[in-house]
């Protein structure tokens, strides 16, 4: 799978912000690794192509068991979960 | 994903009439508008009325017609792509909306007043005998009331039990279900005196040779094929019928609401609603097809999904959508559970297949095709049939306001016409916490027992128990 390493935590929530920004949602000027995903607009077509994108860019498959609305409410969670699966 | 062509800064207001900035005369067509271009010519040439849509919010009070009254004059003066007309280039073929010069001074505005109403809005209201029975009856007219072509209207109906419908009627060859809401939007904000500009990124194609558009077509034409060999039995056969439209309206109660919301959870995880949906509506078209004694192998949903991004405040014209085409499989109809596994897996399929890329991909190739010929291969793929049925979940309804013109909004929802085939379609949306299930049909497509199986069902898989109390 063409993934790249996993780089640090910090630079992950940042990476991440910038794929949500560009490539996903229409954010407001301060969007940022806390920002709620869903106010700023994640739906079921915005979550798949994030899901498929994080899988694409960083290897890492989200299992069903974590598909839940925490997991994905802010892009630290979101880390959080891509840290914690590329660890496992 | 559409997402990787974003470009930046494309403003909706580069189409205003306002002087200080340029009117493009002609603008083109997006790709995801072909096939409701080409279905619009077909309901017209089959008799069927131009393909109008409406939205309609329901308000508590009058609203404050001085200001409305504003808010559709600015709106077309703003917005000039509302008194476009389409047309054909000459040496490309491709359709354009072409702007006139002398724009309309407003979006026409109709009073009414439901028989037994109070009232309010005076003489210049029209009594009619039922408010449902306009709406409908509006969107069988042309759209301008003086003549000059107009893409959009309002009007104002006033309810017996003191109440309003404030419904935008539009034209679905320039404006989609997402783009009505932030008109509605745009309106309420022109009627509060706020005319800033919609600053609006929109997600354009990059451009590709013929040999590579047909390369990218590959995963959707192999879609058609199975979808093709499966068959795709609509209620009302393939014949196209030239009767009137029906609705049926279904806002649930918010404890039912937040049922149907656990039902979700529980069965595709509140992050996939699509899925749960698109199954409730295959499921309860089953329903009717098996009290009419058929079993067909399955059938196949045609769902629009937004390319929007979420959140913006535009753009608000042009089919901003892809569509991902959903088999329902008999063996998979059984339960709402294994009918939204079933979707919720095809959904990821098709995501990861970049089918909505793909899909526009073919419609790009048929750009230049006349509507008649284009709606001829789609029929001939599809053995006379467009879609099994029509159904979309459009979420939220106009979350961004609460009141229009002063007047407190108490609920919002779409009215889809639509063509036979397929002659029916369910719809989802919510408002304030309450789910409204929109059930639209043709006339001669569904008798009224065979409309009772398919609410009762529809509200069955939602709620998870029988509810005829809800059914009508």
């Amino acid at each position: 799978m063409p993934s790249q390493p996993l780089p640090a935590i910090d630079d992950l929530d940042q990476q991440l912000v910038t794929l949500v920004s560009e490539r996903l949602l229409e954010v407001q000027p301060g969007f940022g690794a806390d920002s709620n995903l869903y106010e700023a607009g994640l739906d079921s077509m915005a979550l798949m192509q994030l899901l498929i994108l994080v899988e694409e860019d960083y290897g890492v498959s989200i299992p069903e068991a974590a598909l839940t609305r925490q997991n994905f409410s802010t892009v630290r969670h979101l880390s959080r979960i891509i840290f914690d699966r590329r660890g496992a | 994903m559409g997402a990787d062509f974003q470009t930046p800064n494309l403003r909706e207001t580069v189409q205003s009439a306002d002087k200080a900035l340029a009117v493009p005369t002609r603008v083109p067509v997006r790709v995801a508008d072909c096939f409701l271009l080409a279905l619009d010519a077909f309901m017209r040439r089959t008799g069927q009325g131009a393909h109008v849509m409406q939205s309609v919010l329901e308000l508590e009070c009058a609203p404050d017609l001085a200001q409305l009254r504003a808010a559709a004059v600015r709106v077309v003066k703003k917005h000039p792509l509302l008194a476009a007309t389409l047309r054909r280039s000459w040496r490309t073929w491709l359709a354009g909306w072409e702007i006139p010069e002398r724009l309309p001074k407003s979006l026409p505005i109709g009073l009414w007043r439901e028989s037994g109403a109070p009232g309010t809005l005076g003489p210049e209201a029209t009594e009619v005998p039922h408010a449902f029975d306009r709406l409908q009856a509006i969107m069988a007219e042309p759209l301008h009331a003086t003549g000059a072509p107009i893409n959009a209207r309002l009007d104002l109906i006033e309810l017996q039990n003191g109440r309003f419908y404030l419904a935008l009627s539009w034209r679905h060859t320039l404006i989609d279900g997402k783009g009505a809401e932030l008109l509605l939007v745009e309106l309420a904000r022109l009627a509060a005196g706020i005319d800033a500009p919609i600053e609006s990124k929109e997600s354009i194609r990059p451009q590709l040779s013929v040999k590579e558009l047909i390369v990218k077509t590959k995963p959707a034409i192999d879609r058609f094929g199975e979808l093709a060999k499966l068959g795709i039995p609509s209620l009302s056969g393939p014949r196209p019928r030239t009767g009137r439209g029906h609705y049926q309206i279904i806002t649930l109660s918010e404890a039912d609401s937040d049922k149907v919301r656990a039902r979700v959870e529980s069965i595709t995880g509140s992050l996939f609603p699509m899925a749960f949906y698109v199954a409730v509506t295959a499921r309860a078209h089953d329903r009717v097809f098996r009290h009419r004694g058929q079993s067909p192998g399955g059938s196949v949903a045609s769902v629009p999904i937004q390319t929007r991004k979420r959140g913006a405040r535009g753009p608000l014209f042009h089919n901003q959508v892809t569509v991902f085409f959903f088999a329902a499989l008999r063996e998979h109809l059984g339960s709402i559970e294994t009918a939204s596994a079933a979707m919720k897996r095809q959904f990821a399929e098709m995501t990861r297949a970049r089918l909505d890329e793909s899909f526009n991909a073919v419609l790009e190739l048929m750009m230049r095709l006349p509507s008649w010929v284009f709606m001829r291969v789609v029929r001939w793929q599809f053995k006379g049939e467009i879609s099994s049925f029509f159904h979309s979940h459009t979420g939220l309804f106009a979350p961004e306001i609460t009141e229009f013109a002063g007047a407190k909004i108490t609920n919002g929802f779409h009215l889809p016409s639509l063509s036979t085939p397929p002659g029916t379609g369910l719809f989802f949306s919510e408002r304030d916490g309450r789910v409204t299930l929109t059930l639209s049909w043709r006339e001669g497509c569904l008798t009224d027992e065979e409309r009772r199986l398919m609410a009762g069902q529809a509200l069955e898989d939602c709620l998870g128990e029988p509810r005829p109390d809800l059914v009508g």
